[in-house]
């Protein structure tokens, strides 16, 4: 099994090889802080120049960039509350907060160190566990995909996510879910809500809805909380490598179980074709809730939270591409342009990979080890001087947001309509928050919801009802209506004591 | 005059010659930007890696930049209106598939469009979009007839899943169950990927699937089998690097939508002529191009040109093939 590391590791030692993986890691770094700029942009934009490179080189580049992009798509969101992709929402949602307070250097330093223990794990985790996730792909069929992502929805939409107010929580993954119903339905073909408008057809680009539930209403409030901006400005921003690290430190000591329990969660949740690093890093996020001593620090900047997410969507990442080697199978449009790189180098992935490229396919895993390490070096110096985009004037902020996310929102899918949509859900996304209505639900909603109608139907296309009665997804059902019937009762009874209270008042 | 200087004369004389022959050859490159190459789908996919394959190669050809841009949305509409909104100037030009280019759209797109078929043309074609019917390694088909008998013994006891809904793939579809007379007898369903549809064979929830299999990596590949590709007999070119049965073959009997599948480079017809030589000249230069087939190949799709009008008869003969059969798949193809 461990034929070809020697041969990967001579590779990898050469400067010139580092060099590259270390530029893709920059600009993944970049592309993942950047709104709407996603690492899969990045890698298409890239791909032409990787012609005339030694195969090798170019796959380790993408998967640089492809890697450096996931674990950098909290920053923006630590930073200015706008998440680089949907993977870096629910460090969003505690990362802001933190920074609020004057913690953006320990947020950010937890997501970066969070993030490489997570590549860690990940990395031991596709090393050890290649042939049983092997299994795990091929046992996972339509049912049990639409029912895993049916779990992940009720698990944190009934948990984390709701804690504060079940009521408009569960009211606000309705509204994502209804928002993910527009355009083309997979299954049949049939056109919902805007049949004469192309550009919809494939439903609102998630970019978009990132764009416009995160960054419009960010221009907003930047613009009307000038008050606000100068009590941030008070704040103390000095970014100490030393102290960070010794707080991490501290952190790793006190909830080394959770990063533990976070990184083989997002190592095993990678390996499952169609789900990825976003689904690993709301169950982190969901996990270190549930865990947690101190629950009312969610949603008021929790650093647990942080870590939990990150160090399992950071998990997810090496095993994200197993599907790929060891099937043959890309899972992801990154994957997809990774498998253009291969074949390009000659290299065919699938199961026969392992025994005619040993040395490539060491080269892949290793090389996505070095980006995590990378990633740390570039990361904490760009840290450094981001914490202070916290203090920056709204006057220069907002024209950036607006620049970087029009820019983003456009480069998604290539026509301005997407620009207009984006500001249109980001208009709604002001009158929820008036009403109290947490976004990030909207988002979790909106980016499960597809994928839940179309396996499911799929399924019962493909077996009518007996096929989710096959072991799998017999057991995937009933832990879904459990944890559903569960967080129900154990959210709304609180609210039902209080009603029968107020109404025994009024009589 | 001496000998020397009267071979030197000649010899500038025929390389004068040369060169005016060869400029003869050699439409007048009218391009003094750019050539944008619109790609109807997001990064990462096939369509996606054969632009940027051109863009690669073609600068040297045409002496300005080459744009790739990627237009998603609206299952390639999106990207295919856009080229038709620009000047018929020649700067844009769109790559499509066989299922997917303005020749389907014209026929089965379910809005209103602000074009016909008759509004396109093509510059020529570059490569065979290779569909097959694929099983597991461990299928009980060991042919594509098992299946086909199968599903006549049994109906429904088959699940077939194919590309689509909406897509010209759903006619393919119905023109081979057609053929095997077993329209409505399997339980066909519908992937958006190939490599999803891959996936589901493999965990069992798929009997068999019409996918993409013109990757080299299909050959040999040691968990699916590939029981038929299709692909027209008389069009196999003589290095065709897969030997699979045609579709044709397996169940004998010739047919005229499957198999007549190639990607496409396409412009506006109202481009002046000189225009479409000179593009036509370019992607052929590059299609012929060493290197170009080289990465091609490597990349597991074998290149090939054929020149506008083959390509021109080609897209009516499928075009006026789709129109008759609409009538089929809406009946049957409930969306």
């Amino acid at each position: 099994m461990y034929e070809g590391m020697g041969e990967a590791l001579v590779f990898l030692a050469n400067p010139l090889n580092l060099a590259w993986i270390g530029l893709g890691t920059l600009l993944g770094l970049i592309a993942g802080t950047l709104p709407g700029v996603s690492g899969v942009s990045m890698m298409a934009l890239l791909l032409p120049f990787t012609f005339g490179m030694p195969p090798e080189t170019s796959v380790l580049m993408l998967i640089g960039i492809y890697a450096a992009s996931t674990y950098s798509s909290s920053t923006g969101g630590i930073l200015y509350n706008i998440p680089g992709g949907a993977a870096g929402v629910p460090t969003t949602v505690e990362g802001y907060k933190l920074a609020l307070k004057g913690r953006a250097g320990e947020a950010l330093t937890t997501d970066i160190y969070a993030s490489f223990i997570g590549s860690v794990i990940g990395f031991v985790g596709a090393v050890i566990l290649t042939p049983i996730f092997i299994v795990l792909a091929t046992q996972f069929g339509t049912a049990e995909r639409g029912l895993f992502a049916l779990l992940a929805l009720v698990l944190v939409g009934t948990g984390a996510l709701s804690r504060a107010d079940p009521l408009r929580g569960l009211l606000a993954i309705g509204i994502g879910l209804l928002v993910g119903t527009v355009g083309m339905q997979p299954n049949t073909g049939f056109v919902r809500f805007v049949k004469d408008i192309p550009q919809l057809w494939d439903g609102f680009h998630l970019v978009w809805i990132i764009v416009g539930l995160y960054a419009v209403p960010q221009i907003f409030r930047l613009a009307s909380l000038e008050k606000y901006f100068e009590a941030v400005r008070g704040l103390d921003l000095h970014y100490g490598f030393g102290v960070e690290f010794r707080r991490f430190l501290g952190l790793l000591r006190r909830h080394w179980g959770l990063f533990l329990k976070t990184g083989i969660l997002g190592t095993c949740i990678g390996a499952i074709p169609g789900l990825g690093t976003v689904a690993a890093s709301w169950l982190g996020y969901q996990e270190a809730y549930r865990s947690s001593k101190t629950k009312e620090e969610f949603g008021n900047g929790s650093i647990e939270g942080v870590a939990g997410a990150e160090t399992a969507n950071n998990a997810a990442v090496p095993t994200t591409i197993v599907p790929l080697l060891a099937l043959g199978i890309p899972g992801s449009a990154a994957s997809a342009l990774i498998l253009g790189a291969f074949l390009l180098a000659g290299i065919q992935p699938g199961p026969q990979m392992m025994e005619v490229n040993p040395g490539k396919v060491w080269t892949i895993l290793l090389g996505l080890f070095v980006t995590g390490a990378f990633f740390v070096a570039f990361g904490l110096p760009f840290h450094r001087i981001a914490v202070y985009v916290t203090k920056v004037r709204p006057a220069y902020l907002i024209p950036a947001i607006v620049a970087f996310s029009a820019i983003g929102t456009f480069l998604a899918t290539g026509f301005e309509l997407g620009i207009y949509i984006a500001l249109a859900i980001g208009l709604a996304a002001v009158v929820l928050e008036r009403l109290h209505l947490p976004v990030a639900n909207v988002l979790l909603g909106a980016i499960l919801g597809p994928t839940i109608e179309k396996e499911l139907l799929l399924a019962y296309n493909i077996g009518g009802f007996s096929r989710f009665l096959q072991p799998s997804a017999l057991a995937l059902l009933l832990l879904t209506l459990f944890f559903l019937v569960w967080g129900l009762y154990r959210n709304l009874l609180p609210g039902l004591g209080a009603l029968r209270v107020a109404k025994g008042r009024a009589a | 005059m001496s000998r020397m200087t009267g071979r030197v004369g000649v010899l500038l004389a025929a390389l004068v010659g040369a060169t005016s022959a060869f400029a003869q050859d050699a439409p007048e490159n009218f391009l003094n930007r750019q050539l944008t190459i619109v790609i109807p789908y997001g990064p990462g996919g096939l369509t996606d890696a054969r632009g940027r394959a051109f863009q690669a190669h073609m600068e040297d050809v045409i002496d300005v930049p080459v744009v790739v841009q990627n237009l998603s949305g609206g299952g390639a509409l999106v990207g295919t209106n856009f080229v038709y909104s620009r000047p018929s100037d020649g700067t844009h030009v769109l790559i499509a598939s066989g299922s997917d280019g303005p020749h389907a759209h014209s026929v089965l797109s379910p809005t209103e469009l602000g074009w016909s078929w008759e509004d396109w043309t093509p510059i020529g074609q570059f490569a065979m979009s290779i569909l097959g019917f694929v099983v597991s390694e461990d299928s009980q088909f060991e042919t594509l007839m098992d299946a086909v008998e199968q599903v006549r013994k049994e109906p429904g006891s088959v699940t077939l899943a194919s590309l689509g809904p909406g897509r010209a793939d759903d006619l393919y579809m119905l023109e081979f169950m057609q053929a095997t007379d077993t329209i409505g007898k399997w339980n066909w369903v519908f992937y958006s990927s190939s490599a999803a549809a891959q996936a589901d064979i493999l965990s069992g929830d798929l009997d068999m699937a019409y996918i993409g299999v013109s990757r080299k990596d299909m050959i040999d590949h040691p968990n699916f089998e590939v029981l038929a590709q299709g692909i027209k007999p008389s069009e196999i070119p003589d290095d065709w690097p897969f030997d699979w049965p045609t579709v044709e073959d397996a169940i004998g009997t010739e047919l005229d939508l499957v198999g007549a599948s190639y990607a496409t480079v396409f412009a506006k017809t109202d481009t002046p002529e000189e225009r479409l030589d000179y593009l036509e000249y370019a992607f052929e230069t590059v299609a012929n191009d060493e290197g170009f087939r080289k990465a091609r190949d490597d990349y597991g799709e074998p290149a090939l040109w054929r020149d506008r009008e083959t390509a021109q008869d080609n897209l009516d003969a499928v075009h006026t093939k789709l129109q008759e059969m609409k009538p089929l798949r809406d009946e049957h193809v409930k969306q």
